[in-house]
């Protein structure tokens, strides 16, 4: 949970946001983000912004209504709701489902894929990580994506795939990737789907393996290279306790 | 304090310090009915002060005065003239008002006023009602002489000596703008009330920069319009933050549309900004951000006050203002379950 030094930054940086009890912030996350020779700043300096010229930059400067709850006292990191009904009037707009905005059922933010916020946090949660890097990101896609209806970095399909799709992506893989993205596919699939995905041959012209229909270049692209990294890099035996 | 409270705190300092005071307003009505009586009737405010959006001091009044005689259509400097005639002969036989001179700009008439304490004038337009050329709320259009992209020294300038290229009539909807803005008034004031404080903002930027801060104040109040248009209900203390927020993204293309003609944007100038220029109002911007974002955290009036207080007071500087903690982040995709 937050400790008093992260309640001191939080009134000095983004003071619309308060403490509501303490397991609960709530208020206004007021943020200026930017983009500029493909890096992206949170809170540019003035000499950033005097560099941009029309054509380079993307700049927002941007407030969202924001809940960060900790609901479960065993988690490695909060939970975040966004309370001002923007992602849900886009939604609408746009005709999108609740999870097409990357929102969990329960209208919790899903800020990156669970593996990228185990990495940040497994040695404990910190704020300032978690607005700066995870949340001000996020919101600045989704300020994106309501102004051009496209994910700015681009985004992860839901449910397994998109755990699958994370880790056919990355340049390099640690042993860290494939244990932790292992970890949560077993989390959040039925058990034997893994292995029907692990043992089964997954080839970019046959079918997905996801039952779309479509060859895997055209649906899946990046899993074929996860199924054979996971299967290379982790032991049989290790895939082999998912039998059970 | 809760978000109501803040919000009323934040309104009362508005309606204190950044609302035309009661002396101003009975002075502009004596001004105005004098003008009336000069143009037999045929006058109507226009611009901010008509629409309730004006700051204190207002500094001047936007009158338009409409013929009726489509004959005029295709000269607009005789019709000036011969307003600008009019109403020499109005204020010379004024017994009330003491003016400090009359002049013909590009599109209008404007009257400085000697006797008041604060600088004053009236930009008298002249304009064509057209009744057949109808806004939603069934009021006329009118043609008027096109505002060059000038400042107010160049526009004056180029009426005297650009006799070789006539000024043009372009299409107009000064009741149009005055109706949105007053039913939007109706079902939440704090719109007046945020556009008098940014608008107090801007002229702050103005008065310490001069014609290097480029972003129009008509802009910015469609900015704040068109917030409270797409977010109904919200007051003053969000939408402040928003609205000021917004700048950044509403300088690299024209958004809105002009009222009275559908192929014209009111923010088309924006084509036209310097690079130096456009930085200018970026850099500002992030300055005032930084400040009116701490407004929702304020705990008391008195914190209200220092925001407001060093929100408009803008200073030409060098040093940077504030000293932001950057960081640069490698941002992750979404997912969902």
């Amino acid at each position: 949970m937050w400790t008093s030094t992260d309640l001191i930054w939080l009134k000095e940086s983004y003071p619309g946001l308060k403490e509501k009890s303490d397991k609960e912030l709530e208020g206004r996350l007021s943020f200026r983000m930017l983009r500029l020779d493909n890096q992206y700043i949170v809170n540019p300096s003035l000499d950033q912004i005097q560099r941009t010229s029309v054509s380079d930059y993307l700049y927002f400067c941007d407030t969202y209504r924001i809940r960060i709850k900790w609901e479960d006292r065993n988690a490695y990191y909060s939970a975040s709701y966004e309370t001002g009904g923007r992602l849900e009037a886009t939604a609408k707009r746009l005709n999108k489902r609740t999870i097409d905005m990357h929102q969990y059922p329960d209208g919790g933010l899903c800020l990156a894929s669970p593996m990228d916020l185990y990495d940040a946090f497994l040695t404990g949660f910190q704020l300032p990580v978690y607005i700066e890097d995870f949340l001000i990101p996020y919101l600045f896609a989704q300020s994106y994506y309501a102004k051009k209806q496209v994910w700015l970095w681009g985004d992860l399909d839901h449910g397994i795939w998109g755990l699958l799709e994370w880790l056919g992506r990355r340049k390099h893989t640690s042993e860290f990737d494939l244990t932790s993205t292992f970890h949560f596919l077993k989390s959040y699939s039925k058990a034997g789907k893994i292995n029907e995905i692990l043992y089964t041959r997954c080839r970019n012209h046959k079918p997905c393996p996801c039952g779309s229909g479509k060859k895997t270049k055209e649906c899946h692209p990046d899993i074929q290279s996860a199924i054979a990294r996971l299967r290379s890099g982790l032991s049989s035996k290790i895939i082999e306790l998912t039998r059970d | 304090m809760n978000d109501k409270e803040l919000n009323e705190t934040i309104n009362k300092y508005i309606r204190e310090n950044l609302s035309p005071k009661e002396r101003q307003r009975n002075y502009i009505t004596q001004k105005y009915d004098e003008l009336r009586g000069f143009l037999n009737g045929y006058c109507f405010q226009s611009g901010s002060y008509a629409r309730f959006t004006a700051h204190h001091p207002v500094h001047d009044l936007d009158v338009v005065h409409p013929y009726l005689d489509n004959s005029l259509q295709d000269d607009p400097s005789a019709v000036i003239d011969e307003l600008y005639s009019t109403l020499r002969e109005g204020y010379s036989n004024s017994t009330i008002t003491k003016i400090k001179k009359i002049y013909k700009q590009s599109h209008s008439v404007t009257v400085e006023f000697a006797d008041n304490s604060e600088d004053f004038s009236i930009d008298i337009v002249p304009a064509i009602e057209l009744n057949d050329d109808r806004n939603e709320f069934d009021q006329p259009l009118y043609l008027v002489p096109e505002i060059l992209r000038l400042n107010k020294y160049n526009r004056q300038r180029r009426y005297q000596e650009d006799a070789d290229n006539p000024i043009q009539w372009i299409k107009s909807d000064p009741r149009g703008y005055i109706k949105a803005a007053s039913d939007l008034n109706e079902s939440n004031s704090d719109f007046r009330h945020t556009a008098k404080l940014l608008k107090s903002w801007r002229h702050a930027c103005k008065i310490a920069y001069g014609d290097s801060f480029c972003f129009k104040s008509f802009h910015l109040e469609q900015i704040i319009y068109g917030h409270f248009i797409a977010n109904i209900g919200v007051s003053t203390i969000d939408a402040s933050v928003e609205c000021v927020g917004a700048i950044s993204d509403c300088l690299t293309e024209s958004k809105y549309l002009d009222r009275a003609d559908p192929n014209r944007y009111i923010d088309e100038y924006i084509g036209d900004l310097t690079s130096e220029q456009r930085q200018l109002i970026l850099r500002l911007q992030a300055e005032a951000y930084e400040i009116i974002r701490i407004l929702p955290g304020c705990q008391n009036e008195q914190e209200v006050v220092n925001c407001m207080e060093k929100l408009l007071l803008v200073s030409k500087q060098t040093e940077p203002s504030f000293t932001p903690a950057t960081h640069p982040v490698t941002p992750r995709q979404p997912w969902s379950y």
